[in-house]
């Protein structure tokens, strides 16, 4: 009788098409807002994955201060570290492949008479060793540049464009933060070039050369380190939280002046963000699904009252009420899952057209276009029920008299 | 292959002080009255009365379309004025067909579509159901209009292929208000033609109202309605009936 019903919905559908594909129209927009919401979302989503995965997992930062509950905001004031915290952690601190001083400020760098602003960090050659970051061309630090103060820098790519343009710029001369020095080689793009948080905007200097002759002070801001295994990060976090404490003599009720991040915390919380994003996006885009389902409710009720003559010539001729009440719930499912299905294409279509240029990639999940098929059949039931029942309950003699 | 039979007949339908009052509180309006009525298998009853006097009201009745206020109405012996709309339109559906004064044909489906919808909702197959469809519409004379639409039909035509679709499905019974009422002299002829050649030939009860007299003339039994009572039932030609 399924099979009969739908024909029958189908064959009353296409007697009124017009009206039909309008009706469809407007559950297919809230489908297709769905999913191009959560497509993008989810693209979204993938971004930050990417983005972890490429910063390392193993990646352990410290920085001094506390930072605040939500991450942004004020830090409580705390001295900073120095060598000697490095080379103890260094010493005291198992399961550490990489561990790194990291010192950093904003700086001029002029270059064949032309200046740009960059971010000016001393550290060692093992930090790019630390982030993954390869060299484009020419060479690390050497152990004698590092710690005797030698007069090289490494470029990042946002700032060999600027100054040198085509060329390389290895083996020219340039003045950072008043210091001249030559270039001794170029780090490979990390991408998103030109963004407000450019990692290519960098000139990397020596270690020590930096706290001499930019910084004017021994202090270090942060190290950066990397575990052997994700596995044991949390033992080694415990280890360093331990040393640290120690040796910047807190007592035991007080609170760490310093923060130690791994880059689980960093995706957990940014995944969050996004996640909470996909769903923010997907509610709105759901009201106007549900604007649709009532839009179906309106139009059936208004096909019934017009058909009602119809529903009771039916009623004569050998139709059950429950018959009657399938064929008017398979014409309200079939308009919202035709709607759903036209929705979940023009979707991704939409999100497509869109991902590019949001800069997230086009993420299609079939799990999401199944939901959406199944929200829209539920909506078709829910919103055709009560047309459907209106249409079973004619009374046949009442009805044969309408005109 | 006809059913009628010398001597007693069965009971088919019966009104027992069958009454129908319209309205609700405060305004009512008495339709039918106390109407006590038997109709056996193969008869052919013709209804008449003035307008309002209550005969489609009983044809309501007899055909399970509508349910008594009071007393009771038998469908080939069983009760129905208590059943539940699904239950009576299923009893409805195995027992009876219906012609109305307008054909009341649905737009946009051929006439072949339109004889074949009855045997839709009673299950039959695709196939078997377009055969018998294509046989009934031959029966009653529209054997080369198979695939007009209704607006394609003269009214003539609508009537038959209204009949085609009350008898496709095979019922004992077959209820028929005012059939011929918007047709011309000649059409009305012809489909009371038919309307008899069914009833001779294929043993199906008839219960049809009328106003032309002419036509009720024609009818071996008449009732006659008046302000919703039955005030005379007349039976004349052969077939004898103690109503
Ligand atoms: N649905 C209804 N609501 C209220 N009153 C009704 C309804 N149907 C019929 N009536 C009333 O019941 C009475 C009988 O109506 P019915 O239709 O049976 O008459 P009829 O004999 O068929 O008349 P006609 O020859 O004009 O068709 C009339 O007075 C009519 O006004
Ligand atoms: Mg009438």
């Amino acid at each position: 009788m399924l099979a009969e019903s739908v024909r029958l919905a189908l064959e009353a559908l296409g007697r009124n098409a017009l009206r039909s594909a309008l009706t469809a129209l407007g559950i297919l927009i809230g489908v297709g807002a769905v999913i191009t919401m959560i497509a993008i979302g989810q693209g979204a989503s993938a971004n930050v994955r990417d983005e972890i995965a490429r910063l390392g997992s193993e990646l352990l930062t410290v920085t001094v201060g506390q930072r605040r509950r939500g991450g942004q905001g004020a830090s409580i004031a705390a001295g900073a570290f120095d060598y000697a915290d490095v080379e103890a952690i260094r010493r005291e601190v198992r399961g550490l492949r990489h561990v790194v001083p990291l010192a950093s400020r904003p700086g001029r760098a002029t270059a064949r008479g032309v200046n740009w602003n960059v971010k000016v960090i001393g550290t060692e050659s093992a930090y790019f060793l630390a982030r993954g970051w390869a060299l484009a061309s020419g060479r690390t630090m050497t152990e004698d540049e590092t710690y005797n103060g030698k007069p090289v820098c490494i470029i990042g790519e946002t700032v060999r464009n600027r100054l040198f343009g085509g060329g390389d710029g290895v083996g020219q001369p340039l003045r950072v933060a008043g210091v001249a020095c030559s270039v001794i080689g170029v780090l490979a793009p990390r991408g998103q070039s030109g963004a407000a948080d450019d990692d290519d905007n960098v000139v990397a200097v020596p270690f020590d050369m930096f706290q001499r002759r930019i910084q004017g002070s021994p202090d270090i801001q942060g190290i950066v380190m990397t575990a052997y295994a994700t596995a044991s990060l949390e033992r080694v976090k415990i280890a360093l939280g331990g040393l640290l404490r120690e040796r910047r003599g807190l007592g035991a009720g007080e609170a760490d002046d310093f923060s130690l991040l791994d880059m689980r915390q960093v995706a957990q919380s940014m995944t969050a963000a996004t996640q909470t994003l996909t769903l923010f996006l997907g509610a709105i885009a759901a009201v106007s699904l549900v604007v649709g389902g009532i839009g179906i409710m309106n139009i059936m009720l208004v096909s019934v009252t017009e058909r009602t003559q119809e529903i009771g010539v039916r009623l004569t001729i050998g139709a059950l009420p429950s018959q009657i009440r399938l064929q008017f719930l398979c014409e309200a499912v079939i308009l919202t899952v035709a709607g759903g299905l036209l929705g979940i294409v023009a979707g991704l279509g939409a999100a497509a057209i869109a991902a590019p240029r949001l800069a997230v990639p086009f993420v299609t999940d079939p799990a999401v276009a199944a939901a959406a098929l199944l929200v829209a059949a539920v909506l078709g039931i829910g919103f055709g029920y009560a047309p459907a029942v209106k249409a079973a309950a004619l009374d046949p003699v009442e009805a044969l008299r309408q005109r | 292959m006809t059913r009628a039979r010398q001597g007693q007949r069965q009971v088919v339908l019966e009104l027992a002080r069958a009454s129908r009052v319209y309205g609700r509180a405060g305004s009512t309006v008495p339709a039918l009255r106390d109407v006590d009525l038997v109709v056996t298998d193969g008869e052919f009853l013709t209804i008449v009365g003035p307008s309002g006097s209550g005969k489609s009201t009983c044809l309501n009745l007899l055909g399970c379309l509508d349910a008594p206020s009071e007393g009771e109405v038998f469908l080939c012996g069983r009760a129905t004025s208590r059943l539940a709309p699904e239950d009576r339109a299923a009893l409805r559906r195995d027992h009876i067909g219906f012609v109305l004064q307008s054909p009341n044909l649905i737009a946009r489906m051929s006439a072949l579509q339109n004889v074949e919808l009855p045997l839709v909702y009673r299950g039959v197959d695709r196939v078997t159901r377009r055969a018998r469809a294509q046989e009934t519409l031959r029966a009653v004379g529209l054997g080369s209009r198979l695939t007009h639409a209704p607006d394609e039909l003269s009214g003539g035509q609508q009537q038959r292929v209204a009949i085609a679709r009350a008898i496709v499905a095979e019922p004992r019974i077959l209820i028929a208000d005012e059939p011929t009422g918007a047709l011309d002299t000649v059409n009305s002829a012809a489909i009371l033609n038919l309307l008899h050649e069914l009833n001779g030939a294929l043993g199906l009860t008839i219960v049809m109202v009328t106003h032309d007299p002419s036509i009720a003339e024609r009818s071996p039994r008449v009732c006659v309605f008046r302000d919703g009572r039955l005030v005379a039932d007349e039976v004349r030609g052969r077939r004898a009936h103690a109503g």
